[in-house]
């Protein structure tokens, strides 16, 4: 936030001072980025095994001996880079609404996230104000595996008045058939996908980030995750019990498949950038365990146990469609049939997935709230998620399952180097 | 619980040629076999009593060339496997004898097949037949008192046409696109209970009790009332898919759980328990339909209705459900959990499953 900007921060009566710390200019930012500065060098260590393709990019090693993902790179962290077991999804309205403001939060979010995923030591600012750091990872901020994932929805463009530069295909999530969505759980301007080795890294950056974008941004909703551990081997499972995510495509495939290119219908500046679905799926799991083990099996055209699809006996077996065109060993509305019927004219059609489970308590009369934050990156939206959305209209899983929230955004290109910072080209151009 | 991956391990094959070879020395206890599909074809598998064809478990489908692995504990008994595969007879494998005993075997269940739920069905379509001149009366009143602009009568009569409606057990979709127009819900579209494309006793609700005037819902009401006309004469003359009906006498009370408990078809009227005791109608409706499969197979038969009818008897005379304190909430709500829990049964012993040939 900048004093030019007359929506920033909300004055609460404080001193001159702490309004100066808060708004960033002298105060608790410049500490940091003192902090920051001295953690540089590891990031940079680690940008250079960074790319699209590269599964697992050459670490760096910090302070405890964690493992940073990189935070610098032509792609953000969060999407090709490994899923580690907790996440949390957090969806923001801009509280500012010119486009100098919007840019100066997404610079505070960049040193932030910087700062979060790179780890350093927060600074003492002595009597002067309350300390820098939560605490929650100790004296020292460990990396911890952390990743934040920032995209923009298509409100923030309609808010900051600057609808030539959105995303071509950027919009308020589509009503499906069979969704039944909460206002409060959808849409957003800004998310922020935060990913780490465990929930204590995960809370503590959101407490970070959020403590100084106070009045540049509030929380609209927000979902915590975490991945299972492989049971007993092969992908984790989802809380209805079966094998998620064992098909991906290759990191090779994302510049077809995930990342925005230049040249093409999109803005100069997204280029690089990818389309993220979030849709927050309740599963009714009280339903779906007093069903008949075929009855699941058939539903989603996997065996449980092993997670073979029903015409192989493993889980790395490939669906075969060809030898079966009626059906009798995947049923032709099998969920994993329709999602992805391995035909070359849907082949375009595939998603990066990264979903996530959830758990969050009861529902009114007492049943269990839980279900997967469906979690997707794609180059095209229509092409590859909508395009899916609609053949799995009405499959037969979906008494079982309902779409409760989320929402469409763009990720934003990454932060290509410590003189970047997120948005930078989206607000040049 | 078996700890299946310690049990030993026997290799059975199933086609039609050799349906069952492999497995010749059994020991009471846990089995852990591991069923390869040898055939060219898809097919279903059971493990059944050698002597009565009762099943003990099945592989449904097991696709060709696959292996598919089946724990089990067995007692002493006479087994073989049975091998349906797709567009061939079934075929039973040699008899596999145990002597001994095990603690918690499995129990089998007589198979049912088409024919048994074939006459359950027909007498279902019966009595819809019979009870759509009753809904289609009570839709008439509801769509005559918007017509004559008396919306106090229209807030009266919507209840037991609704009610009608519900007791015909239409759970999940049964009736196909004319339940999501008589019954449907406005998730799912995009201006939600503004959407114009959002019709039924559900949207009537909503205007009754939500200050909309006669001109709004006439329209509702005529529609409405086409639709159930619409009913009538699609169900005198299609069929009903058996398999389907069998499991209605399970999903309805999920569907009460789903739907109604959660207030979340409330639009106004506050009748949600209301509506949980007519569909306990339906379900009780199903299960005496059901009688003559089902009470053989499935032992809580007697039990499981009489529970049925007393929480349906409690449901109607409850106040509105967003009245209730939270010990009589979960009161009605553990009643109606456990009922989904002990049919949950009757759809699995019901799936209809090829018998020897």
């Amino acid at each position: 936030m900048t004093p030019e900007d007359e929506d920033a921060t909300p004055r609460t009566g404080r001193t001159d001072a702490a309004d100066e710390r808060m708004s960033g200019r002298v105060g608790r930012r410049g500490f940091l980025r003192g902090a920051v500065g001295a953690a540089a060098a590891s990031g940079a260590a680690a940008l250079a095994g960074y790319g699209p393709a590269a599964a697992r990019p050459a670490h760096a090693e910090t302070v405890h001996g964690a493992t940073p993902a990189p935070f610098h790179g032509t792609h953000q962290s969060g999407i090709l880079t490994p899923k580690p077991a907790a996440a949390a999804f957090v969806a923001f309205d801009l509280t500012v609404s010119t486009p100098g403001a919007a840019a100066e939060l997404l610079r505070t979010i960049t040193d932030r996230t910087r700062f979060l995923t790179t780890g350093g030591t927060p600074p003492n600012l002595g009597i002067s104000a309350p300390p820098a750091d939560s605490g929650l990872l100790g004296p020292d901020v460990v990396p911890g595996g952390l990743t934040a994932t920032l995209g923009v929805g298509a409100t923030f463009f309609d808010v900051l008045g600057m609808p030539s530069a959105r995303p071509a295909q950027l919009r308020p999530m589509d009503v499906f058939v069979n969704d039944d969505l909460d206002p409060a759980r959808t849409g957003g301007d800004l998310v922020l996908q935060l990913c780490a080795d465990s929930r204590d890294v995960v809370l503590h950056a959101l407490r970070d980030i959020a403590r100084h974008t106070r009045g540049g941004m509030q929380v609209r909703w927000r979902i915590d995750g975490f991945d299972s551990p492989s049971r007993p081997s092969g992908a984790s499972r989802n809380l209805l019990g079966f094998k998620d995510g064992i098909v991906n495509p290759a990191g090779s495939e994302a510049d077809r498949l995930v990342w925005v290119q230049p040249n093409g219908p999109e803005p100069a500046w997204a280029a690089g950038g990818s389309y993220h679905v979030i849709r927050v799926i309740r599963m009714l799991v009280e339903f779906w365990d007093r069903v008949t083990i075929s009855e699941q099996e058939r539903m989603i055209g996997r065996r449980r146990d092993s997670g073979a699809p029903l015409s192989g006996s493993r889980e790395s077996d490939v669906p075969d469609y060809a030898d079966d065109a009626k059906g009798s060993t995947i049923p032709l509305d099998a969920h994993i049939r329709l999602a992805n019927p391995r035909t070359g004219p849907t082949d375009a059609s595939r998603l990066l997935r990264r979903g996530y489970n959830y758990d969050l308590g009861i529902d009114a009369n007492g049943n269990l709230d839980m279900g997967l934050v469906f979690n997707a990156f794609v180059q095209d939206l229509d092409r590859q998620f909508v395009a899916t959305q609609k053949r799995l209209a009405d499959e037969p899983l979906v008494d079982y399952i309902s779409p409760v929230g989320g929402g469409y955004f763009f990720a934003l290109p990454g932060v290509r180097d410590a003189s970047d910072h997120y948005g930078k080209a989206l607000f040049a151009s | 619980m078996q700890p299946g991956a310690t049990n030993p391990r026997t290799e059975v094959l199933a086609s039609v040629d050799r349906c069952g070879s492999g497995w010749t020395d059994p020991k009471p206890g846990p089995q852990h076999l591991v069923i390869h599909n040898t055939d060219t074809r898809a097919g279903e598998v059971y493990l059944t009593d050698a002597k009565t064809g009762d099943v003990y478990a099945e592989v449904d489908p097991l696709g060709a060339g696959t292996t598919q692995t089946l724990d089990i504990t067995l007692g002493g008994g006479s087994y073989a496997f049975r091998c349906a595969m797709e567009d061939e007879q079934t075929v039973t494998g040699p008899t596999v004898t145990i002597a001994g005993t095990a603690s918690g075997a499995a129990a089998p269940v007589a198979s049912v097949g088409q024919a048994d739920l074939l006459v359950a069905t027909h007498d279902y379509q019966t009595y819809v037949l019979g009870r759509l001149p009753v809904l289609a009366a009570a839709v008439g009143a509801l769509q005559a008192d918007v017509a004559r602009d008396d919306l106090a009568a229209a807030r009266a009569d919507w209840l037991p046409a609704h009610l009608e409606y519900e007791r015909l057990g239409a759970a999940y979709g049964a009736f196909g696109d004319l339940d999501g127009a008589i019954n449907g819900l406005p998730s799912g579209l995009a201006q939600g209970v503004d959407d114009p494309s959002w019709t039924g006793f559900h949207r009537l609700e909503y205007g009754l009790w939500h200050g909309q005037d006669a001109a709004t819902l006439r329209p509702l009401a005529d529609g409405l009332a086409a639709s159930v006309a619409q009913l009538q004469r699609d169900f005198a003359t299609e069929q009903i898919d058996q398999l389907t009906f069998a499991l209605r006498a399970h999903e309805i009370t999920e569907n009460a759980l789903q739907f109604e408990l959660t207030g979340r078809t409330d639009f106004g009227s506050g009748s949600n328990l209301q509506t949980v005791a007519a569909d306990l109608d339906g379900t009780e409706t199903v299960l005496r339909i059901l009688e003559k499969v089902l009470s053989p197979r499935y032992p809580p038969y007697a039990q499981t209705l009489a529970l049925v009818q007393k929480t349906g008897q409690e449901a109607a005379a409850s106040a509105p459900l967003a009245s209730l304190t939270t010990a009589q909430r979960e009161h009605v709500d553990a009643e109606v959990s456990q009922l989904a829990e002990d049919l949950a049964p009757v759809a699995s012993i019901l799936e209809p499953r090829r018998a020897n040939e």
